[in-house]
């Protein structure tokens, strides 16, 4: 029976040994490498390629698994991708896809067991959620929340002005007050403050790193 | 028959009036009263000519049109005329009418006009009333003032502000009177536009505050979230270890076999050996045991820089020359000297064995980044591709603010 290999990369060490112990148990999947770091996944990769990839995207180290992902499916792009997080950042699905991340698969919430995302990531499938999981905000659900308003939103929690969330979005500054009133009146925060880091705790949104 | 023709002739100046002083539009009481007078001294021609029982020449007729023709276009003219000139008085109205300051004067001080709010200005400044325009200019451009006025910077230059509360910015420009070089002081009232300005450099250092400290927030918010899964992994722990406790219930009662027993322990005994591990890597670390792991040496020289914006750049200086080592180098060691230059500043060198680049190195990718990196550090990045790959970064003295900006 064919093996693979397969890399993780994950930053807690707890999710890290668990996931090791996963492939470990398995009969089709071999463990490579164990790395606590995005920011040399690269490295393992140009130097022995895996199979697939179990790629964490926030690291404590603030290196960013999308970022990593991408890059290494533009240096290798027959290898295998799998993000696992458990941040409901509504756009970590739309850069995944965007970075050629072949399948997504979330911590706590999905019932859909890793070893079987994986199996169907090898066998050429792209398994990802239908939705990311559903977070309250104040008074109203994540879901209540349009596009446009969650991108104003992440901007927001990195305490930029009006003027800096529309230069940043193309869309004027009267738009974005507009987006953050209609924010405000649907989840019932005091201000603007208060909703940022709400939104922030919650996981909501995640601002990039600069 | 000369009543008649009499007629017909007043008819017709009557619609000419009639038209010009429409076209003119106003004033059409005194066209009205030029027209009248026209028609009395055509009446009065009439009756001469009747009384002298002359016939009607057309010398009257050609002398009657000649003075309307040059009546209308007198009247025309001085309107135009009127339109494009404005009287001393008006301009003088016009001046006082404005907040701004305004002062005249010849090139040798003399004063040409000077506006009551340029006097107010004078008096604060040089002690008195204007009465030398080269004196009030020399204190103005010298910032200097006599009575309670001070001076501000704003923008590029200063701005004078007076004791009732007034700002004023001051701009001289040459110019000529009546053919005679002269200069212009204005003093343009900017009160409005200061106030409001400070008002908006307020609220920027309020929100600059209020912007520092949400990205702190941020960066706490990031471990609690941390935190938060590390709690919920040990929470899963937890059950594990329950499950392993159910199982040796089990064993002992013959439920299952050894192996499984086995395995749910190693499990338990995992996670728990998991939770001694440092969950916070070091840069340096953890870009050495990569480095470790894929067969690359790392031989350092001098001390590494330790503050966090200079380690991070750094490290990824450290990621992008191991993978060139092993992958265009073909090497298996990479040598960094830390060392202070010079210049007094901390530079790292990177250097590796292996093959020499076999052209001047294009930076795209990795190489590119690590630049964007270095700038946004305010550090300098040197590569050099001959003999051998080196690439030399030079830290700067002082860690750029990213507030003190703003």
């Amino acid at each position: 029976m064919k093996t693979y290999k397969v890399m993780i990369v994950e930053d807690q060490a707890i999710a890290r040994r668990l996931f090791e112990m996963i492939v470990d148990n398995s009969d089709d999947f071999e463990l490579l490498y164990s790395v606590e770091s995005a920011s040399v996944a690269h490295m393992y990769c140009d130097r022995n390629c895996p199979d697939i990839i179990l790629m964490d995207v926030i690291m404590q180290d603030r290196s960013n698994g999308l970022e990593a992902a991408a890059r290494i499916k533009k240096s290798h792009p027959q290898v295998k991708i799998v993000i696992t997080t458990s941040m409901p950042e509504v756009s970590f699905i739309d850069k995944a896809k965007s970075a050629g991340v072949d399948s997504f698969w979330y911590k706590e919430a999905d019932s859909e067991e890793i070893l079987t995302v994986m199996r169907h990531t090898m066998e050429g499938k792209s398994v990802y959620p239908d939705s990311t999981p559903v977070v309250t905000l104040g008074n109203i659900t994540s879901t209540d929340l349009t596009a446009a308003e969650l991108d104003v939103l992440r901007e927001l929690t990195k305490g930029a002005s009006n003027v800096e969330i529309g230069d940043k979005l193309f869309i004027s500054p009267t738009t974005v007050r507009t987006h953050i009133s209609n924010m405000l009146a649907k989840t019932g925060f005091a201000n603007r403050t208060e909703l940022a880091i709400k939104a922030r705790l919650e996981g909501l949104v995640i601002p990039e790193s600069e | 028959m000369n009543i008649f023709f009499g007629t017909w002739i007043l008819v017709l100046t009557l619609a000419a009036f009639y038209i010009m002083s429409d076209a003119i539009q106003r004033r059409r009481t005194f066209y009205l009263f030029l027209m009248f007078v026209n028609v009395a001294v055509l009446y009065l021609i009439v009756e001469c000519v009747m009384e002298s029982e002359m016939p009607l020449s057309g010398t009257w007729i050609f002398l009657f049109a000649a003075l309307t023709v040059i009546e209308t276009g007198l009247i025309v003219y001085l309107h135009l005329w009127r339109k494009r000139h404005i009287s001393l008085a008006s301009i003088k109205d016009g001046l006082d009418g404005l907040t701004d300051g305004l002062c005249y004067y010849y090139e040798d001080g003399r004063l040409v006009f000077v506006k009551p709010a340029m006097n107010d200005i004078a008096r604060e400044v040089t002690g008195r009333f204007a009465t030398d325009g080269r004196l009030l200019w020399d204190c103005l451009a010298n910032s200097r003032a006599f009575g309670s006025a001070c001076y501000y910077d704003w923008g590029s230059g200063q701005v004078l502000g007076m004791p009732g509360g007034n700002i004023y910015r001051i701009v001289r420009n040459r110019c000529s009177f009546l053919k005679s070089p002269a200069y212009e002081i204005i003093a343009y009232d900017i009160t409005e536009e200061y106030n409001l300005g400070l008002k908006l450099r307020e609220r920027n250092e309020r929100l600059a505050g209020q912007k520092k400290r949400l990205l702190e927030i941020n960066d706490t918010i990031s471990d609690l979230t941390i935190e938060k899964e590390i709690l919920q992994t040990k929470v899963n722990i937890h059950d594990d270890l329950g499950k392993a406790l159910v199982g040796v219930r089990s064993y002992i009662s013959d439920n299952i076999g050894k192996k499984e027993l086995l395995g749910l322990m190693n499990t338990a005994i995992s996670m728990i050996d998991a939770q001694k591990i440092n969950d916070r890597p070091d840069d340096y670390a953890t870009v050495l045991k990569a480095a470790a792991d894929i067969g690359v040496n790392v031989e350092i020289t001098g001390d590494l820089p330790e503050g966090e914006d200079d380690k991070q750049l750094i490290a990824a200086a450290m990621r992008e020359c191991i993978t060139n080592t092993f992958r265009h180098a073909k090497g298996d060691t990479l040598y960094i000297r830390s060392y202070v230059n010079d210049n007094s500043e901390k530079a790292v060198q990177f250097t590796n064995n292996g093959e020499a680049p076999r052209g001047t190195i294009t930076e795209t990718g990795g190489l590119s980044y690590l630049r964007h990196l270095a700038e946004r550090r305010g550090a300098g990045m040197h590569i050099t591709s001959s003999p051998q790959f080196v690439l030399l970064l030079t830290l700067p003295d002082v860690k750029r603010n990213e507030y003190e900006n703003i």
